[in-house]
């Protein structure tokens, strides 16, 4: 490559080296601080908090619809070495430990050997609505747009366990991803949960996000999915599927993603937990899209409020909207139903009738009777939040 | 120092994306961090694994966070950080990116 070529390539990658030494972004700015905007490889307009592992999350404006496209779609890794290329002349999948034949299978084997399913299903952080916790948790500081909906396609786990046949005397199955720590000694992601569990036939390994292959920031090109669990269990980009005798043992499965054991999963802030579980499922939510927080309307006119709802599997019944701080609820319309995994849409039409500020809130009731509650405990890790979303907007 | 490794970086990139065809050239962010005694040590030590980013989205936070975070760093994801050095790196945090007084 000769030097012309070499700031050519600098140009189109929208990278430029700026005064001090300090690298500009693609709009040609130092950077000084996050949150921003950013349009990153893949991916258009999400709110930037790292780079290195990529932290990207949603805007809150587009859970307006029920599926979120992947380049919309929000991105969160923990080691920082991720996958960005990947030859699938080459890559396999390897399923070994307690099983009765190793096996290593391609691409094109897992798409031929066993029977293709698609479904939509939420995929949600765990810390997803950190930063509406008082006190903040340390983590990373998510509003609502850690999550998203897409239609996942691929094929079950089940088949694929089958396949090699799981031994008796197993436990657990742990996953593992093409991504790693650049430090060698820092523990590697991986994670595992009970067999019964992988035999659910709605767990299932995805080679496709919304009918396209799964994007590299998402996962490609094989993603671990299991609806209605938090995303910590939806190993990305995985490679290697180990069928265990006894329990999985490292930081990520003894000291990571847990919650207090107790009724409400809560404990005083700074209080340690005595008694710990994993977090698994997802709790009823709904959250608003629209209007923008702090919007102006006028007197007499009507207001479009929208979002999203979606629960760990049993489906929303009802989406419940109030305008005037909780005291009175009206139901929203309901968008068709996508499965029960999927997020639901929701609007409702509101009508300004007096000037001030107007206190609009959302609350998600799901079909088995569990809805948003006002209030949610504290926990440590800053872990499911689902408080009743509230947004103010100002009539003139 | 700075300016003369970047370009190298680039280089290297630039000649593997050409031999793929499409892999995923990931942008590089250089981000700025306030003036203050142990600014160096903080970029010297806490890019190693990750990018500051982690370090602004939790800004705010106390002292006895910051000391959290530093030794979760050390004794869970094993960074090579000796205990002055971490002293000062905590003292740097909690004075430039600590709690604001209200
Ligand atoms: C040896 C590698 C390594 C080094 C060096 C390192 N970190 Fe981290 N850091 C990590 C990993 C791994 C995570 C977890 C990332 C994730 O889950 O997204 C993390 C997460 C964080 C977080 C998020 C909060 C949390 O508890 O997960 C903060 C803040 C942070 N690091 C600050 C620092 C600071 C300050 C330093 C310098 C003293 C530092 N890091 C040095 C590996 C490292």
């Amino acid at each position: 490559m000769n030097r012309r070529d070499f700031f050519k390539g600098l140009a189109l990658s929208g990278l430029s080296v700026g005064l001090g030494g300090y690298i500009s972004n693609s709009n040609g700015q130092t950077v000084y601080n996050y949150p921003l905007r950013t349009n990153f490889p893949e991916k258009k307009n999400l709110i930037l908090y790292s780079e290195r592992p990529p932290l990207l999350e949603t805007p809150r404006e587009f859970f307006d619809r029920a599926i979120t496209p992947n380049e919309l779609f929000f991105v969160r890794w923990h080691l920082s070495d991720i996958p960005t290329f990947v030859d699938l002349k080459s890559w396999r999948l390897k399923i070994n430990g307690n099983v009765n034949k190793h096996v290593e299978l391609s691409m094109d084997e897992l798409k031929t050997k066993f029977e293709p399913v698609s479904f939509y299903a939420v995929l949600q952080c765990s810390g997803n609505g950190r930063n509406f916790f008082n006190p903040k948790p340390k983590g990373i500081h998510w509003n609502h747009g850690a999550m998203g909906n897409a239609l996942w396609t691929g094929i079950r786990l089940k088949d694929v366990l089958e396949y090699a046949g799981i031994r008796t005397g197993s436990i657990e199955v742990a996953f593992n991803g093409l991504d790693k720590a650049p430090y060698p000694e820092t523990p590697d992601y991986i994670r595992s949960f009970p067999v019964e569990k992988c035999l659910d036939e709605s767990v299932i390994l995805a080679y496709e996000m919304n009918g396209e292959p799964i994007p590299y920031l998402n996962g490609f090109p094989l993603r671990l999915i299991v609806p209605g669990w938090y995303a910590t269990h939806w190993i990305k980009s995985v490679s290697e599927i180990t069928v265990l005798d006894k329990p999985l043992k490292n930081f990520w499965m003894e000291k990571a993603y847990k919650l207090p054991d107790n009724e409400c999963e809560c404990v005083k802030p700074g209080e340690k937990i005595k008694k710990k579980k994993v977090i698994t499922t997802m709790n009823v939510k709904s959250i608003i899209a629209k209007p923008k927080e702090n919007a102006v309307f006028r007197v007499g006119d009507t207001v479009k409020v929208s979002g999203v709802a979606f629960d760990y599997g049993s489906g929303i019944k009802d989406v419940l909207v109030s305008i005037d701080g909780g005291k009175s609820w009206k139901r929203a319309n309901l968008g068709p139903e996508l499965g029960r995994y999927s997020f639901r849409e929701w609007f409702i039409f509101v009508k300004t009738e007096t000037p001030g500020n107007i206190t609009v809130m959302s609350r998600a009731v799901n079909k088995d009777g569990h809805m948003q509650p006002f209030k949610v405990g504290w926990n440590p890790g800053g872990y499911k939040w689902n408080a009743i979303d509230t947004i103010n907007i100002t009539v003139l | 120092m700075r300016i003369l490794t970047l370009p190298f970086l680039f280089i290297f990139t630039f000649s593997i994306a050409a031999e793929t065809g499409n892999k995923l050239n990931l942008p590089i962010y250089q981000y700025k961090l306030k003036d203050g005694r142990g600014r160096e040590l903080v970029e010297m030590y806490c890019q190693m694994c990750h990018s500051v980013g982690y370090i602004l989205n939790n800004s705010g936070a106390d002292k006895r966070t910051w000391e959290h975070i530093v030794n979760h760093m050390i004794n869970d994801f094993k960074a090579p950080i000796d205990k002055e050095t971490a002293e000062k790196i905590v003292d740097y945090l909690s004075k430039e990116y600590g709690k604001v007084e209200k």
